[in-house]
């Protein structure tokens, strides 16, 4: 039974890694905090579910075209209301603020498109068992998916140009200016990165459990506590702490109660930010 | 105390004096929804006792965000918590104060749990307290559905409807109303008031300065969470049900920041005019479009942070140069 528990913890917490990675990843980069994440990441959720159900597509060819279309979605949000935030010195505070407006707005249109019954989408891949483990295929596939981006992330920042030039960014906008780097396109690039992996752990969302709009405060949630225990837009740290969060969830549902588990990533998040603010891992701005 | 009230409402040197015009001007309306209350018909009793009820939410609120600067998106937890500690304490155990005693008294032991969460939420600065808020809230729910039945009514909820007694409940929230509009007037000229503001400015600075800022929020927390327990409780009289999808909806806290923010947050009264304004909206597409009324709050608060982020009243102050001096 416990095998069983950690290996479903483990798995989910996968997704809620590359779910929690746009989050950070934004809040790192240009202190903006997207509130909204949770209801983006649900949004995009049902996206993949429309796509695959309704035009019979194959989930992970839905991922495949939901990978560009969060980016040009970010980018677009990103001129549309971050760009006029991000010189206030507000910035955080009122971010805060319009990112709720946001996700009331995202989170109504997605009630009114999709209305509030649970929907859920055929699951694609057989379940595997090993060692007397349980283990569906998608979740596998899932978190395969979900670590292996999110590691990806961590060499794109390391290695590209364009990675370079975010965690500059992500540093201090106005020496980046001085090397010659434009932070607004950064910046743009850096909302529609966070909103491309929002859009494939929206998909690995429909395709690993129903869905509901209220989810998204769920997510939301869970993705604020990942992101404060992996530090602001750490791949690695993120990942990890998605995984801690995960096996968290599922082994509070094994001693206490299934009913609570949701209750865990906001006693998670209140203990780390008691007991050790700073998170477990570096943020993005001092790597 | 004569020359004071006539300094505050003639005196053009007193830089509060709009406001408290404004607010004599609230004074009467509030009193003419006493008087008139017996000749309102049913529908029209709800409709006011709402619109009550959002400028009272908005304004306690307006305490936390507005005046101390900690944005809180759980807000709601404090209403839901409130029609919790009317319906237990009425409904399940059968509570032996009478009940307009316990709408008023009851809601202390939310104030309670406020201090208990907020020891150390209030730690916590900027967008953290306002996620910790919105976990606290989700939570909350969690919890009371889970609590048992026979105390807390589970996914049913709590109906009560022997105190089902909505004309009575109504003058209940009207005095919540002017309770809490007194409270704020109060705060807006007061020593509190102005260490609560230094700490919206740079809580730093202000510690430096000789303000105790633990204490300071703690007690604007505890006072907008009593307010909106209050509310809740009152809400509970008035309905005589509760049922934790209503009571703790993110909806309601939408409903609120909106009023604050759209208003203008720190401002006596901003909360009041947003909300008012608001409800009015809602009310108007709620029987129209049912649906896209959420999405138009999410439109009217990025709209107001965008263009217009002091809200109505930093509006008024910037655009009319006449009212500027004073009001300032």
């Amino acid at each position: 039974m416990e095998a069983q528990i950690i290996v479903s913890g483990l798995l989910i917490g996968g997704v809620y890694g590359i779910a929690a990675l746009g989050l950070g990843l934004v809040w790192g980069v240009m202190s903006v905090v997207n509130v909204a994440h949770g209801d983006l990441l649900i949004f995009l959720a049902y996206m993949t579910w429309a796509m695959a159900v309704t035009q019979s597509l194959p989930p992970f060819v839905a991922l495949l075209f939901l990978l560009p279309g969060g980016f040009l979605m970010g980018v677009f949000l990103y001129h549309l209301l971050v760009r006029h935030l991000i010189r206030r010195s507000d910035v955080e505070l009122m971010s805060l603020v319009l990112f709720f407006g946001l996700s009331a707005i995202v989170y109504g249109l997605a009630a009114y498109q999709w209305g509030s019954d649970f929907r859920s989408m055929p699951i694609p891949l057989p379940t595997l068992r090993i060692l007397g483990v349980v283990v569906p295929g998608t979740r596998l596939a899932a978190f395969i998916i979900g670590a292996g981006l999110v590691l990806g992330l961590r060499w794109f920042f390391r290695k590209t140009y364009w990675g370079k030039a975010i965690r500059a960014v992500a540093q201090s906008r106005d020496s980046a200016r001085a090397l010659g780097i434009d932070p607004d396109r950064v910046s743009a690039v850096a909302f529609g990165i966070a909103l491309a992996y929002a859009g494939v752990a929206g998909a690995l969302i429909a395709m690993t459990s129903p869905l509901s709009p209220s989810l998204g405060v769920a997510y939301a949630g869970r993705s604020f506590a990942v992101v404060v225990l992996g530090g602001l837009g750490n791949p690695v740290g993120t990942l990890v702490a998605g995984i801690v969060l995960g096996l968290s969830e599922s082994l509070s549902s094994l001693w206490i109660t299934f009913g609570l588990s949701p209750a865990v990533a906001f006693v998670l998040l209140i203990a780390v930010l008691i007991v050790r603010p700073q998170g477990l891992f570096k943020p993005i701005r001092s790597q | 105390m004569k020359t004071a009230v006539s300094d505050l409402l003639l005196d053009r040197r007193n830089p509060t004096r709009i406001l408290n015009v404004a607010l004599v001007a609230a004074g009467v309306i509030g009193i003419g929804l006493v008087a008139f209350q017996p000749a309102l018909p049913g529908a029209s009793l709800v409709f006011w006792f709402n619109l009550m009820k959002a400028i009272v939410l908005a304004q306690s609120l307006n305490l936390i965000t507005g005046f101390t600067g900690y944005v809180d998106f759980g807000h709601v937890v404090f209403y839901g918590l409130g029609t919790y500690v009317a319906g237990i304490a009425i409904g399940m155990l059968g509570v032996a104060l009478p009940v307009p005693l316990w709408v008023f008294v009851g809601p202390l032991l939310v104030t309670l749990i406020a201090v208990l969460v907020g020891m150390p939420a209030l730690r916590l600065r900027g967008a953290y307290f306002a996620i910790a808020m919105l976990s606290f809230n989700a939570a909350t729910r969690l919890v009371i559905l889970n609590l048992p039945r026979d105390f807390a009514g589970g996914a049913f909820g709590i109906p009560t409807p022997r105190i089902y007694d909505p004309r009575t409940a109504y003058y209940g929230m009207v005095a919540l109303l002017v309770v809490i509009t007194l409270f704020t007037i109060w705060l807006g000229n007061s020593r509190f008031g102005v260490g609560l503001k230094a700490i919206r400015d740079d809580e730093g600075a202000a510690g430096v300065m000789g303000i105790r800022t633990t204490r300071y929020k703690l007690a604007a927390f505890a006072a907008s969470a009593y307010f909106a327990a209050t509310a809740g409780s009152v809400d509970y009289w008035f309905v005589a049900f509760t049922s934790n999808e209503l009571v703790f909806n993110n909806v309601v806290t939408v409903e609120m920041v909106a009023g604050v923010f759209l208003g203008g947050a720190g401002t006596v009264v901003g909360p009041v005019l947003g909300a008012g304004i608001l409800y009015l909206v809602r009310d108007f597409l709620w029987v129209r479009f049912p649906y896209l009324y959420l999405p138009m709050f999410g439109v009217v608060i990025a709209a107001v942070v965008l263009w217009v982020p002091r809200g109505i009243v930093g509006f008024v102050e910037d655009h009319v140069p006449a009212l500027r001096a004073k009001i300032r």
